[in-house]
């Protein structure tokens, strides 16, 4: 288009108000227009258990009235969450269908935390994990049930500004860790000797058995 | 020039007030005069201004808009230029230049970065929380041209646009689907709506 094509038809245009939008006019100090561009990032969670199936051998204190783990035995997961709140549940489990393994008496869920291991092909029935979790474990009343303590770790390198404090569900029997988005670290450490009064003779020989699960969902 | 009016305005005086018949022509000229001022049209043409983020790599299908210019004037009559200042309680310029790469920031806006967290981003520093950056391309036809002007007093990094002479032109920008290195962490960019914000402005001199 000629210079001079083109002012004349501006010129007409503006005469017939197709411009009056603003669009273009003559004599304007400025015309703009804009895009605004928007992308969608969805939550993501990644938990790994980073360390293989824990197993350890145990020793019988005198007169079989005690026994320890020979092996200290750490389950650690980590975690990766783009939320900006997320919400992670640990939750334990033994060979009892049910049974509700994690306990901690007095809700603080890092210096009162505990698990109890089952018996594989056992006796063991609700009420002796029940017995065994419970702030007074009677030996008769728990066979085939042994307690220990856990020492949790819980790290969050990304935003350890934040914090995570754990919070006891004690009619769900689990942890919950409200973390900001990052990486996180969770490590459960069980050593030393069983709870009292949840090791006996009422324990028959065999293989114990308990579960950490680390999950987004409630049970 | 003054006395051919005179003359003129004689003669038509002249005619209209005597009642002497005339014996001769009278021819009376009048010349019309406009002037075209200076105009400018930006235009959006088309956008596709919507994406998904994958997570896990923080990459997206890429996205795109066209504008048309039209003027008549000429680079003496307008300065044109494309900014682009981050939704941010603390505006600031989302284009950038990382190792050469040209780029744009997108900006978390229910997380609202720091003004820190995106000039760090700006500079490709891994520590740019709820800042992601993408590279950006844009194009005009000829004989327009643009070209990246870092740190404008007013807007910071800026596209500048020359006409060249040119009336009409279109202008298409890209924004690249793979964030730029170290400018995406999952861990630090939390889920939820990434924003930039492209205008393409024409402001008289």
């Amino acid at each position: 288009m000629r210079k001079s094509t083109f002012t004349k038809t501006a010129l007409t245009l503006m005469a017939l108000g197709v411009f009056a939008s603003g669009a273009m006019a003559a004599g304007d100090e400025q015309a703009n227009d804009s895009v605004q561009y928007q992308l969608t990032l969805a939550d993501y969670l990644k938990i790994d258990a980073t360390t293989q199936d824990q197993t350890s051998t145990v020793t019988f204190g005198e007169n079989y009235s005690s026994i320890s783990i020979d092996s200290a035995m750490t389950g650690t997961f980590s975690v990766i969450s783009n939320a900006s709140s997320k919400v992670l549940y640990l939750q334990g489990t033994n060979t009892v269908s049910g049974a509700q393994a994690l306990y901690s008496n007095d809700g603080d869920a890092t210096d009162d935390l505990h698990i109890v291991f089952t018996k594989v092909g056992g006796v063991a029935a609700d009420g002796d994990v029940t017995n065994a979790a419970s702030s007074a474990p009677s030996k008769a009343s728990n066979k085939d049930a042994i307690s220990f303590k856990i020492q949790p770790t819980v790290s969050h390198a990304e935003n350890s500004a934040s914090g995570i404090t754990p919070a006891w569900d004690n009619e769900k029997k689990q942890v919950a860790y409200t973390m900001k988005n990052g990486t996180g670290t969770y490590s459960y450490l069980i050593s030393g000797s069983a709870d009292n009064n949840t090791f006996s003779t009422h324990d028959s020989s065999g293989t114990y058995q308990a579960t950490l699960t680390l999950t987004n969902t409630s049970l | 020039m003054k006395r051919n009016i005179l003359t003129s305005l004689i003669l038509i005086t002249a005619v209209l007030t005597s009642t002497v018949k005339a014996y001769g022509t009278v021819d009376v000229r009048q010349r019309l005069l406009t002037s075209a001022e200076p105009a400018v049209a930006i235009q959006k043409l088309s956008e596709n201004n919507q994406g998904v983020i994958d997570p896990a790599t923080g990459t997206h299908g890429g996205l795109s808009a066209s504008f048309k210019i039209t003027t008549n004037s000429d680079d003496s009559g307008y300065d044109y230029f494309l900014t682009s200042m981050t939704p941010t309680s603390v505006p600031t310029s989302a284009f950038a230049d990382i190792g050469g790469l040209k780029a744009i920031v997108f900006v978390n806006v229910e997380n609202e970065p720091t003004y820190q967290d995106i000039e760090r981003a700006k500079m490709g520093n891994k520590l740019n929380k709820n800042c992601i950056a993408y590279p950006i391309t844009m194009n005009i036809e000829s004989p327009m041209t643009l070209e990246y002007v870092p740190e404008n007093p007013f807007y910071g990094n800026i596209w500048q646009i020359k006409t060249n002479g040119g009336e009409s032109s279109n202008l298409l920008q890209t924004v690249g689907g793979t964030p730029i290195t170290s400018t995406y962490n999952i861990a630090q960019d939390s889920s939820g709506t990434y924003q930039a914000v492209v205008t393409f402005t024409a402001i008289a001199k």
